[in-house]
């Protein structure tokens, strides 16, 4: 937002009702800037825009790729609300995965970043340590997670024989897979925790040492100051968190593909499915705008509470 | 000074060292969690599947002897000299065009005045939200029109264009800490916008090429997604299609009885293998790392 404001004001002589044609080195400017941003007009028109108009019309179609394409109204909107029970499983899946992802890693992480806020001596050691899977997470880790999870020779079952406990089915029993999941992505929480420590440094320490001075508690300065202060990177973090677990597709591409029961049957993998396997462009359209809709709100509640704490806080101060 | 005083009494500096006992254990706990399926990976990438199943004890350091074929083994498996050279032409292409044309259009936005550039950036903002899912099919019903399926080209020439709004907006930022002094006193000696931008620009935001093409290389390493939908004939593959591949029919082999068993060490092998250049630049260029993560956390 804040670097919205500032490019307003880089421009003070284009005011409105007053809008001339610009010349002599003003045009030579205007042209160079055109020139400069040239790329990404071009990929905006080829990749976004167009794309962007392209599958709103597919939404009343039927079309599998071939000449043929078919006009059918609202039928896909409506197989979408009334008929499809793997739409609505996909939803759900999607739904509680981002709620158990976000909400344990926002957590987990705001613990650890608490922990390493100490700046005891090799905190950034530990940081970088923390940060690792985060960092090497991609689709050779997947790969390690397939191995990990798998039931005679997987590291959790190996575990869990060391300690004579039941092995249990991960990936390929219902209960068991969707939590899997959350397990994996979990192992990635450093990534929360780096912005979580941002967010932690940006706190003045001379609110802490006024606080402490009147004689607050640990807990109280937590309770009072840290959490107040830090509760736009934790909003932050569920937004960005939800967005980011709506759109998870290669591990569960990669492990379940949708099983077992179709209990991993993530929403984009779902879209896949339904695009590239089945190749029903038009309903696929339907799916895929929904996704933008959704996230689309998700950030526009983002920004709109950022704003609201923005406010909040100059108030405050 | 207060905390001088509190440092001579000594119950206050008992609970300090306790707390600081407290802080190392959890960390060191937590580092453990975090490090151990790492661990588990590598040392498994050089054991037997037997030893896998039988060992009571998880031996983070393999017993002898070491299998070292068991690399030879899965990378042969399926052709992954080739994919690894697919997947090194595409990233290489990628970072390039990626780097050239984001630091080209951050550069005209943070730099050049031109009508209708704050809507236009704000456009390019509006485009983070747009979830690469809602443009794949037109976009790959223009590929296929073009003829580019099975060609690196889709997973290229998308990057030479501006290669996202997240790598214009991160350049961007950067380029705006720059004092612009820079660029007037270039533009004194006669300097166009080009050559402030070859000259002024782009020898000073070093840092955020390097934040940038770390998250170029990983998109491009770990993208399934587009390898999935235009590359159908595995001469074009890369590695992430490939392992797919190898996840789903080589790894699983039919024994005697028809039981199909994993040969999970080859998972670990190829695992650790895909795995190690992410890990070397994780090592090398970690402050760039995080400074990239913390920097688009913040593009809200």
């Amino acid at each position: 937002m804040a670097n919205l404001s500032q490019a307003d004001s880089a421009l003070p002589q284009m005011r409105p009702g007053r809008f001339r044609l610009p010349r002599g080195e003003a045009w030579r400017e205007n042209l160079y800037g055109y020139l400069f941003i040239s790329p990404w007009i071009l990929g905006f028109v080829l990749f976004l825009a167009g794309p962007l108009l392209v599958s709103l019309g597919l939404m009343f179609t039927e079309y599998a790729g071939f000449k043929k394409i078919t006009y059918v109204g609202l039928a896909n909107f409506e197989e979408l609300i009334k008929f499809d029970i793997r739409f609505i499983g996909s939803l759900r899946v999607s739904a509680v995965f981002a709620f158990w992802t976000v909400s344990l890693a926002i957590i987990i992480s705001l613990a650890m970043a608490l922990l390493l806020n100490q700046r005891f001596k090799g905190h950034t050691f530990f940081r970088g340590l923390f940060y690792l899977p985060a960092a090497v997470s991609g689709v050779a880790m997947t790969f390690v997670w397939a191995a990990m999870f798998e039931k005679d020779y997987g590291m959790f079952n190996q575990i869990l024989r060391i300690f004579d406990f039941d092995r249990v089915a991960w990936l390929t029993s219902i209960e068991w897979a969707l939590p899997s999941y959350i397990i994996m992505r979990l192992y990635g929480v450093g990534h929360y925790m780096v912005i979580m420590l941002a967010g932690l440094q940006s706190i003045p320490d001379d609110l802490h040492e006024a606080a402490k001075v009147d004689g607050a508690s640990g807990l109280a300065l937590f309770r009072h100051i840290t959490l107040p202060l830090l509760s736009p990177t934790i909003f932050f973090l569920m937004i960005v968190g939800m967005i980011g677990s709506l759109q998870v597709f290669t591990e569960g591409f990669m492990l379940t593909q949708g099983g077992p029961a179709r209990s991993t049957l993530f929403y984009v993998l779902y879209l896949y499915i339904v695009a590239f396997t089945e190749r029903r462009f038009g309903y696929a359209s339907v799916l895929a705008w929904l996704l933008f809709l959704i996230i689309m709100g998700l950030t526009l509640l983002q920004f709109w509470l950022a704003r609201r704490w923005v406010h909040y806080e100059s108030q405050e101060a | 000074m207060a905390t001088e005083i509190r440092q001579a009494s000594s119950p206050w500096m008992y609970r300090r060292t306790l707390r600081l006992l407290l802080n190392y254990v959890v960390a060191i706990a937590i580092g453990i969690v975090m490090i151990f399926p790492l661990l588990w990976m590598f040392s498994g990438a050089l054991k037997t599947k037997e030893m896998l199943l039988e060992e009571t004890v998880i031996n983070l350091i393999p017993p002898l002897p070491w299998q070292w074929h068991n690399f030879i083994d899965a990378w042969t498996a399926l052709a992954f000299t080739r994919f690894l050279f697919n997947t090194l032409v595409i990233t290489v292409a990628s970072i390039f065009g990626g780097l050239l044309s984001a630091s080209m259009v951050a550069f005209g936005f943070a730099r050049l005045r031109f009508v209708g550039r704050n809507f236009l950036f704000f456009i390019v903002l509006g485009t983070m939200m747009v979830p690469m899912q809602v443009t794949a099919i037109p976009t790959f019903l223009l590929f296929h029109r073009l003829g580019w399926l099975n060609t690196y080209l889709p997973l290229i020439v998308p990057m030479w264009m501006g290669g996202g709004a997240f790598y214009i907006f991160l350049l961007r930022q950067y380029i705006m800490t720059i004092p612009t002094e820079l660029d007037d006193a270039a533009k004194i000696d006669g300097c166009s916008p080009i050559g402030i931008y070859r000259h002024v620009i782009m020898p000073n935001i070093g840092p955020a090429l390097a934040a940038a093409s770390i998250f170029l290389f990983l998109h491009s390493w770990n993208d399934l997604w587009g390898p999935l939908i235009y590359l159908t004939d595995d001469n074009t593959w890369t590695l992430a299609r490939g392992m797919l591949t190898f996840k789903r029919t080589l790894a699983e082999f039919r024994h005697g009885g028809g039981l199909r068993q994993y040969q999970i060490h080859w998972f670990l092998s190829l695992g650790t293998m895909t795995m190690l250049p992410v890990l070397f630049i994780y090592l090398v260029l970690q402050r760039h790392f995080v400074s990239g993560v913390v920097t688009s956390g913040l593009k809200g």
